[in-house]
């Protein structure tokens, strides 16, 4: 069953696929049926829906629409019984990108965040830096406090998910 | 054409796409032209294009496209009559105007004292109400204390925006809904201001909820003589940054006629020549002053596009002490023009600037069809500036005409070596808000433009996936180097770019 799963990197992204049958594939949990509803030797007409989508084999290489496609697609090796290849990160610590000064922490330890959510402002370049929550999850650690002068990549807290 | 001999050669204190479309109409009128540029540039188009050009050596923007001594020795080295500062960079500093003026050439812009008043913004509202132009509820003048910030605030009422007086581009502002951040964000934007803007002071308005961004265009001479050119929308904005913007905007004709009226009469009582633009938020029906941005400005195409006028070429000409060719009863807008930004950037991940070799670029063209940009096959698009890396203007007789234009050019702009949010603007024009115009600033939150894209990238994989299974297609290993994961990196030229504009 499983073997049929591969892992998909995609301009830089990370996908999950999985065909279910000959008309169905599924995508990080959303199943799509793709049709090729033309082709020549190098050049396939394949449509979702009501969406085209042209893609090319040029000296092997590949052009979806034109454009050259950067894909590269590996047998899925699942590591059962561990989190550490789940497709969501379980813990994340947050690293000062760029060195400056803590001018605002808005979390306080064991607080609940969302994704994305301001948690710190970072000044560097003489500008205000929002720093988001990159993932969900419970504010377990903060090493810094307002004022303090940071290096790139130097953690300033942690945060795991539930 | 030729233009007064007044000027004869111009130098182009810019870079990239509009440093291109200066070079352009210098062209059209004989005007000889002398491009600057920084190490990384040494390969970009102006430079190739340019009659003549001067390096910047090598270093931060700071220290090359910013910086005014350089700059004006290679003007005095270079003997131009005049010089362009296109958007951005230098373009608003009234200091650098000053010297240009001081070296006897021609600033081709307004007057350094306009630009002064002008980025004033709490001198520039004073004057926009002496002239009927509704502004924003707002502090009366500069707010020194946290005190008085919270008398204003809450006189106004929540929400409302600390602003920079002397910022700009989107910075130098805070949002703030409730009190309890009032401390926080007013003496955090006092900070921000003096160091980044090296003024601390700052002053409060009303916050106005998504509102829609109307601009009116204008210019004036050094005659007394001031039109408007009509107006624009470009309420489809991410972080303050434009994304997409039309000519005209959905406003009614009489309000447009009476908004370039009073545009006009504030322009004639600031002694305005060269080009300008006034913008407004519109909400609930009301109109609101927000400012003049006193240069050329990155959407003004799609103004050239509906009245048929180059500005650039306008611009020279009142540079050059000629009267306006036009007078206002002569402007007419004539169809309906959109222009989509495209930008060196990752629309999934955050926006963030992409570099790297240009590999192919594939033009679209047709009736109406117009792609400003600096690219080409094999350039290199540096990481230290603005993502902006082309516009597609397209126009229309009426707006459904020009979204059917536009879809078309869309899918034949192709660009690869680089990403591009190119599908972003196929994403956006497809949806039923888009095609009912309505556009406000919250637009890409409110269609969740993440979403969209993201289906969007799960469908491509799913058509490439299944070819190549079901053909067992082998494909080479790309050597695009887009599989490399965004590194710190592009954080920090994303901060840097935000510096630039």
């Amino acid at each position: 069953m499983g073997n049929s799963k591969k892992r998909v990197s995609y301009h830089g992204r990370e996908f999950i696929i999985e065909p279910i049958d000959e008309n169905q594939i599924n995508i990080n949990g959303y199943v799509f049926a793709p049709k090729v509803v033309q082709h020549t030797e190098d050049r396939f007409k394949v449509t979702i829906g009501k969406y085209n989508f042209v893609l090319e084999n040029i000296d092997g290489k590949l052009y979806l629409e034109g454009e050259e496609v950067d894909i590269n697609i590996k047998p899925y090796i699942g590591n059962i019984g561990s989190n550490s290849h789940s497709f969501e990160l379980s813990k994340a610590s947050v690293q000062a990108p760029i060195p400056g000064k803590i001018l605002q922490v808005l979390v306080s330890p064991s607080e609940l965040v969302e994704k994305d959510q301001e948690i710190l402002i970072l000044e560097a370049m003489k500008m205000r830096n929002r720093i988001l929550a990159p993932i969900t999850g419970k504010i377990t650690e903060i090493f810094i406090s307002v004022g303090d002068v940071v290096a790139q990549d130097q953690i300033l807290l942690r945060i795991a998910k539930d | 054409m030729t233009l007064s001999p007044i000027i004869r050669s111009v130098l182009i204190v810019n870079r990239g796409e509009i440093a291109v479309r200066i070079i352009r109409a210098c062209r059209q009128q004989s005007v000889y032209t002398i491009a600057l540029f920084s190490k990384q540039d040494a390969k970009s188009l102006h430079v190739k294009m340019a009659d003549e050009c001067y390096s910047l050596g090598t270093g931060t923007v700071q220290e090359t496209y910013l910086n005014i001594p350089k700059i004006i020795d290679i003007l005095h080295k270079s003997d131009a009559d005049a010089v362009h500062p296109g958007y951005g960079f230098l373009s608003e500093n009234a200091e650098f105007a000053r010297q240009v003026q001081d070296a006897g050439k021609i600033f081709i812009g307004p007057n350094p004292e306009v630009i002064e008043n002008l980025g004033d913004k709490i001198k520039a509202k004073t004057i926009a109400v002496s002239v009927g132009l509704p502004i924003v509820p707002s502090s009366d003048g500069n707010v020194d204390t946290f005190e008085e910030a919270r008398e204003v605030a809450n006189r106004i009422g929540y929400p409302i925006i600390i602003k920079s007086v002397f910022g700009g581009g989107g910075r130098g502002m805070e949002r703030v809904n409730s009190p309890r951040t009032l401390r926080d964000a007013f003496e955090g934007c006092q900070s921000i201001s003096e160091q980044f803007f090296g003024r601390c002071e700052v002053f409060i308005e009303k916050f106005i909820e998504n509102p829609r961004h109307i601009e009116i265009q204008f210019i004036g001479d050094n005659h007394g003589n001031v039109i408007h050119l009509g107006d624009r929308e470009c309420s489809i904005q991410r972080s303050h940054q434009k994304v997409i913007e039309e000519a005209p905007s959905f406003l009614d004709r009489d309000t447009v006629e009476q908004l370039g009226k009073q545009v006009c009469d504030l322009a004639r009582k600031m002694g305005y020549s060269n080009a300008g633009t006034a913008e407004f938020l519109w909400s609930d029906g009301k109109l609101y002053f927000n400012e003049v941005n006193p240069r050329i400005q990155v959407e003004h195409p799609i103004t050239e596009m509906i009245t048929g006028i180059d500005l650039v070429v306008e611009q020279l000409r009142v540079a050059a002490n000629e009267p306006l060719h036009h007078k206002q009863d002569q402007i007419k807008l004539v169809g309906h023009a959109i222009e989509f930004r495209i930008n060196a950037e990752d629309p999934h991940a955050k926006n963030l600037p992409q570099s790297g070799k240009i590999t192919q670029v594939i033009i679209p063209g047709g009736s109406n069809v117009r792609f400003d940009t600096f690219i080409y096959p094999n350039y290199i698009v540096p990481n230290s500036f603005d993502s902006l890396i082309g516009k597609l203007i397209v126009k229309g007789a009426t707006r459904e005409d020009a979204i059917s234009i536009a879809k078309i050019a869309l899918k034949e702009l192709t660009i690869s070596g680089v990403q591009t949010n190119i599908e972003l603007h196929q994403a956006i024009i497809e949806t039923r808000d888009f095609e009912k115009w309505n556009t406000t600033t919250d637009f890409l939150n409110k269609i969740n433009i993440v979403k969209i894209l993201r289906n969007y990238e799960h469908m491509k994989v799913a058509a490439i996936s299944q070819v190549m299974e079901m053909f067992k297609l082998k494909v080479q290993p790309s050597m695009l180097g887009y599989s490399q994961p965004t590194s710190k990196s592009s954080w920090r030229e994303s901060a840097l770019r935000e510096q630039v504009r």
